[in-house]
């Protein structure tokens, strides 16, 4: 993960977040200009969405997201759910950061600007998808029979 | 002395050397040959207490250790806290000089103490000050008969500095009381029969348990309870009470077991209203139930017997409807019996029925724990699930234990280890007075030393920093535990508090990691380890790097000494 470009990353996970989600975090990175479609378009569209997930990264990591749900985001049992692989959707995310149900503290513009969660919600996307447990043979013993 | 505490059968006591208790020590390396009790070095009178914590857990029997007067106990009380919380028997001997006329000027009056035992008094279930050899043989008696009768606790005997020297006038005259120990305090029948009797007839029964088991029968009799109601057991991981590879051992369906449950049999819960609410940590601190309002609750501890006012470790109080005063495992085989008779008379169906669902359950949470631990497996830092399952992978075929509490690897091992016997697993420290992690290992890896055992703590770096010395006394003594450590390179739990609070008040949400982490720089832990003699290799930040780490490592410890890796991991 370390040693790949992240615009490798997001363009291997882009799929990931589904049409309406990615146009949604398009129009928030680039705004209106996101739904051209020339390749000179896509390039800095590419560029730019590295540099967010690299901005978002920072942020996650800057702000402690990773303490209590880790550096990848993948949770822990006591202090935070996993992020991934089933990302929530853009606005619910927000939604949930700035006033969250659970025991999360809460992150209010003051802290956390609005941009700042757009980056964090590119990087969470951006993770690659881990590894099957049925591709791990200490983990193969707990799980049931391939069908 | 030397003679009451070889005929208790204490075989190891741990000390940093303090001239309040020169006497004894010259006693024990001379006199006493150091065979039975054998002296442990220590760097610190708090690894001292902790070493002797860790060892009466897998011993079985508790270790004694001295500390000096004043300073030295002071050192030593936040391990003996640790002990009292965690309800383990261990014998302090402190040494004080009593008589002020025979105090040299100076630092002889810094230290000793009017009544020393008032620094402990709190948590330490009996004391004494003998005035007579006499009178020592019988408190010492006395404490190991205290310590080691349920609700077990650490005792403190201080040692007058005039009796430890004087010679003895007649010895022959000197008698040695009998060793004698109290059976543990069991059940009124009439209080078991009413608990078999709503046991039997529950559908949806629970237990739940602390510190249940005290040894391996105490295991054997919790699977056969559990069986026979085929009620899932909750482990909350002070000891280890039932193996992880069973069916009915369920503990990470606890929420929607304690929600679920119609009974809920707690045995030796140490926070049984915890069991039942909660109190989240927000800013408003209100309760809510995590139990049905008609839930029945059985509890059966021995903590009914005994309690101290001033720290708070006995939790909030619950009333449960049924309270027996008793050591749980004492009372399990007549519970056994009479829920037996219960059954035969009233033969459930339902009951029968529960077996394959709760086997299709375990299933279940097994395999969820696998594909949870496969998220981040390939990642750096090293996930605590790729640590403790590449751990796993070495030892499973060893005669292994665990000597380290798993709270802050997310419960690993616990999760996906096949835990099965008693002695695998010892809890963590009991208080969370950290310092415990390193030495309460030596301790317990002295113990499996004993016994022909591979022994192996994950380590957390902010525990170690606290009584890294104990690493010298691995390899001065050759106990050969193997330290894995869980870097996170901080205090991680006080991470989360920070940003907790600066959330609260709205703040600087990024500054969390002022006085929280173990960096700039960071600390080189397997330099630290090498400067005192074990072998240690790291930081290792690769996961692939990890196995072939852990396979040298191993073949340090199976020669008999101890081995160090410095794994920098995630947070939890």
């Amino acid at each position: 993960m370390r040693s790949r470009a992240c615009s490798e990353v997001f363009l291997i996970n882009a799929h990931r977040l589904g049409r309406p989600m990615l146009a949604a975090l398009l129009a928030g990175i680039l705004g209106s200009a996101s739904s051209a479609g020339s390749d000179q378009h896509a390039d800095q569209t590419t560029r730019v969405l590295s540099a967010e997930i690299n901005k978002g990264k920072l942020i996650f990591m800057r702000q402690g997201c990773y303490t209590c749900h880790g550096v990848q985001a993948h949770g822990a049992l006591a202090t935070g759910p996993a992020l991934t692989p089933e990302v929530m959707g853009l606005v619910p995310f927000k939604i949930y950061v700035r006033a969250p149900r659970g025991f999360m503290p809460p992150f209010s513009a003051r802290v956390l600007a609005e941009s700042d969660l757009d980056a964090i919600y590119a990087y969470v996307a951006s993770i690659p998808k881990d590894r099957s447990p049925r591709d791990i043979a200490a983990l193969i013993p707990y799980l049931p029979p391939d069908p | 002395m030397v003679e009451s505490i070889k005929k208790i059968g204490i075989r190891y006591v741990a000390a940093m050397p303090g001239s309040t208790f020169r006497g004894i020590h010259e006693s024990i390396i001379n006199y006493g040959g150091n065979v039975a009790p054998e002296l442990i070095s220590c760097v610190h009178e708090e690894a001292s207490a902790a070493l002797a914590h860790g060892y009466a857990k897998v011993a079985g029997e508790p270790m004694a250790c001295l500390v000096h007067s004043n300073v030295g106990l002071q050192h030593a009380s936040m391990a003996i806290y640790n002990a009292w919380c965690d309800r383990v028997p261990l014998i302090v001997f402190a040494g004080n000089s009593v008589d002020a006329t025979k105090r040299r000027p100076g630092v002889e009056w810094l230290h000793a103490a009017q009544d020393l035992a008032a620094l402990v008094r709190d948590f330490v279930k009996w004391d004494d000050l003998p005035a007579s050899l006499e009178h020592y043989a019988e408190s010492l008696m006395r404490a190991y008969q205290i310590a080691t009768t349920p609700p077990c606790g650490p005792v403190l005997l201080v040692l007058d500095c005039e009796l430890q020297e004087r010679a003895i006038a007649q010895r022959a005259a000197l008698k040695l009381p009998r060793r004698t120990e109290a059976s543990p305090p069991a059940a009124a029948s009439s209080a078991l029969e009413r608990a078999a009797g709503v046991l039997a007839q529950a559908s949806s029964p629970v237990i739940v348990v602390d510190r249940a088991a005290r040894n391996a029968e105490g295991v054997a009799l919790l699977v056969k309870l559990s069986e026979l109601l085929l009620a899932p057991v909750i482990d909350r991981g002070f000891r280890m009470n039932m193996p992880t590879d069973h069916f009915l051992n369920q503990t990470f369906l606890q929420s929607q077991l304690i929600h679920s449950a119609d009974v809920i049999l707690a045995l030796e819960v140490a926070d049984l209203w915890g069991v039942i609410k909660n109190v989240p940590d927000l800013i408003e601190r209100n309760s809510i139930p995590l139990a049905d309002p008609n839930v029945t609750v059985i509890a059966i501890s021995a903590s009914y017997l005994y309690q101290k006012a001033n720290m708070q470790d006995s939790q909030r109080f619950y009333p449960p409807e049924l309270t027996i005063a008793a050591d749980a495992q004492t009372c399990l085989p007549q519970l056994i019996a009479l829920i037996e008779k219960e059954h035969n008379s009233h033969r459930s169906e339902k009951r029968a029925a529960r077996g394959s669902q709760l086997r299709a359950q375990y299933q279940r949470m097994r395999e969820r724990a696998a594909q949870q631990a496969a998220a981040g497996w390939d990642s750096t830092p090293i996930s605590t699930a790729r640590l403790c399952m590449e751990i796993w992978e070495q030892i499973k075929d060893l005669d292994w234990a665990l000597v380290s509490g798993t709270e802050f690897v997310s419960r690993w091992p616990q999760r996906l280890w096949d835990i099965r016997r008693f002695h695998q697993y010892i809890g963590g420290d009991g208080a969370y007075g950290v310092g415990y992690g390193l030495p309460g290992a030596a301790g317990a890896a002295l113990a499996h030393r004993d016994a022909g055992r591979i022994a192996v703590s994950i380590q957390t770096d902010g525990d170690l920093m606290v009584l890294p010395g104990v690493l010298w006394t691995l390899a001065h003594h050759r106990i050969p535990l193997l330290s894995v450590m869980h870097n996170n390179r901080a205090w991680h739990q006080e991470t989360m508090h920070l940003q907790r609070m600066s959330s609260r008040r709205d703040r600087h949400s990024d500054r969390f990691t002022i006085g929280t982490m173990l960096d700039d720089p960071f600390i080189d832990y397997a330099a630290m380890a090498r400067s005192m003699g074990v072998w240690a290799e790291g930081p290792i930040e690769r996961p692939e790097l990890l196995a072939p780490a852990l396979a040298r490592a191993l073949v340090v410890v199976r020669s008999g000494k101890p081995a160090l890796l410095d794994v920098i991991t995630q947070p939890r």
